[in-house]
């Protein structure tokens, strides 16, 4: 009886502690236009987005790490699938800090590991003592980190993101080639689409899909489609009603 | 609970030390997770490391803190009072360890910055040391007893690498350089490992007198 009890107050701590930090993170290939995303969100709704700390694997202490990794990923992959998740935990507790409103973060802690490391694994960048060294570390602070309401995944053919990357001409993106883009989209899919580790701890998180072909950056019906998806999403999930 | 961490170099006697503490005094002794650097899923990291140091240094010292910050929540969990005796921390894989590696370039800028960071949050909520033990032994005995001792991973150290970890331990033990300041304030017992401690139970016993006293003042 005591112990039910701990349970169901347990649970409702958690409940509160989640509404006061809802959270989406946006997942998507390379070029599908994740940050255009989030700036047409922050149009319709009230909330506060976290952009991906690119930035601080460009200049780790004055060193590119994220240059280091591209020119020798054998040499660098671990190395860098560990700073890359470590920025994001603390870009996020950065955030969470201020507190309120719902957040949207550009790619998680969970894309750097069932997207990318798991990539750098697969096609042999990282050895199976630097994977395991890698979990470990990474296991410790996500079950510490807050559980995301949901992901919401922006869907799309890899030859489209090749094409928009093309349009926008980011002169470090110039070398990412479609094979590599073909290779992020298939763990994409095993991981949000066919549920390959939904056995695992984290692996009952919601998934939203979108159609990232779609005219999001331009299109206003799309928009509005998307936004209203987002809110029944946040209501279902996580109660979340931001009409009231 | 008063945490009290034993440091020293390679072949101190950091271990020896601690078992007989355990003996003579009503206190909890932990160990320095080594064992898990050499079993890392089958793999042995730590003897990679000294086989190829440059390529291993970052991913060894991050797997370290890893694995003592592990420790730390697990005795936090488990053991909330009393004395604790533990050989190393995470200030040494920081001040001692990582900062040799860094400056005799075995780490290069890139990893050490990524390593900072990464130790500053793993580190980030755990509690302040209540004391420092310093077992310091010159370099050529620790380095002898290291050859006698002849711990398969520890074959390939020179006895230069001792000496540049012993200039390490006496900056940051003895000379206190570079420290944040709530490190720095941290009371440190140095004891003289020179002392035949390992066989002498006469200087044991001084030892664990001097280790006594200076745990009541804390």
């Amino acid at each position: 009886m005591i112990s039910m009890c701990r349970v169901v107050f347990l649970s409702i701590i958690m409940q509160s502690f989640m509404l006061a930090q809802p959270i989406l993170f946006v997942e998507g290939n390379i070029g599908v236009g994740k940050s255009t995303f989030l700036k047409v969100i922050q149009k319709y709704l009230d909330v506060v987005t976290i952009a991906e700390p690119c930035d601080e694997w460009q200049d780790v202490s004055g060193y590119n790490l994220l240059d280091a990794f591209y020119k020798d990923g054998t040499r660098w992959a671990c190395t860098f699938q560990l700073y890359a998740f470590m920025t994001r935990v603390k870009k996020q507790q950065k955030y969470a800090s201020l507190g309120g409103k719902v957040q949207i973060m550009e790619r998680s802690w969970f894309s750097d590991r069932y997207c990318f490391a798991q990539n750098g694994l697969k096609i042999g960048l990282m050895t199976q003592m630097e994977w395991f060294l890698y979990l470990d570390i990474w296991d410790w602070y996500a079950k510490q980190a807050p559980m995301p309401v949901g992901f919401v995944y922006l869907r799309t053919d890899p030859k489209v993101c090749y094409d928009r990357m093309q349009e926008r001409a980011r002169s470090e993106e110039s070398i990412v080639p479609l094979d590599y883009l073909q290779m992020l989209h298939d763990r994409h899919e095993e991981w949000l689409v066919d549920k390959k580790y939904q056995e695992d701890y984290f692996g009952q998180i919601p998934v939203l899909v979108l159609d990232g072909a779609c005219n999001f950056r331009d299109d206003e019906e799309v928009q509005k489609n998307f936004v209203k998806q987002i809110l029944d999403f946040l209501y279902i999930h996580a109660n979340i009603d931001f009409t009231t | 609970m008063k945490q009290v961490f034993i440091e020293g170099n390679v072949g101190a006697g950091k271990s020896t030390l601690l078992s007989c503490m355990a003996d003579y005094m009503n206190v909890h002794v932990f160990y320095e997770p080594h064992t898990l650097w050499q079993d890392v899923d089958g793999y042995n990291l730590l003897q990679q490391f000294f086989q190829d140091q440059k390529r291993w240094a970052f991913t060894l010292q991050t797997y370290v803190t890893t694995t003592q910050v592990q420790q730390l929540y697990e005795i936090y969990q488990h053991h909330t009072t009393g004395m604790q005796f533990l050989e190393r921390s995470v200030y040494s894989g920081r001040y001692c360890f990582a900062k040799n590696a860094y400056e005799i370039e075995l780490l290069d800028g890139a990893e050490w910055g990524v390593y900072t960071k990464t130790w500053q949050l793993q580190t980030q909520d755990i509690k302040l040391p209540a004391a420092f033990v310093y077992l310091r032994v010159p370099a050529e005995v620790c380095y002898e007893r290291i050859q006698k001792r002849n711990r398969v991973e520890e074959k390939p150290i020179t006895l230069e690498y001792i000496k540049s970890l012993e200039l390490k331990h006496d900056e940051w033990l003895i000379h206190k350089k570079g420290l944040p300041q709530d490190i720095l304030q941290i009371p440190t017992l140095i004891l003289d490992g020179s002392d035949n401690f390992y066989t002498d139970k006469q200087v044991q016993q001084d030892y664990m007198k001097k280790i006594e006293q200076f745990v009541t003042t804390l």
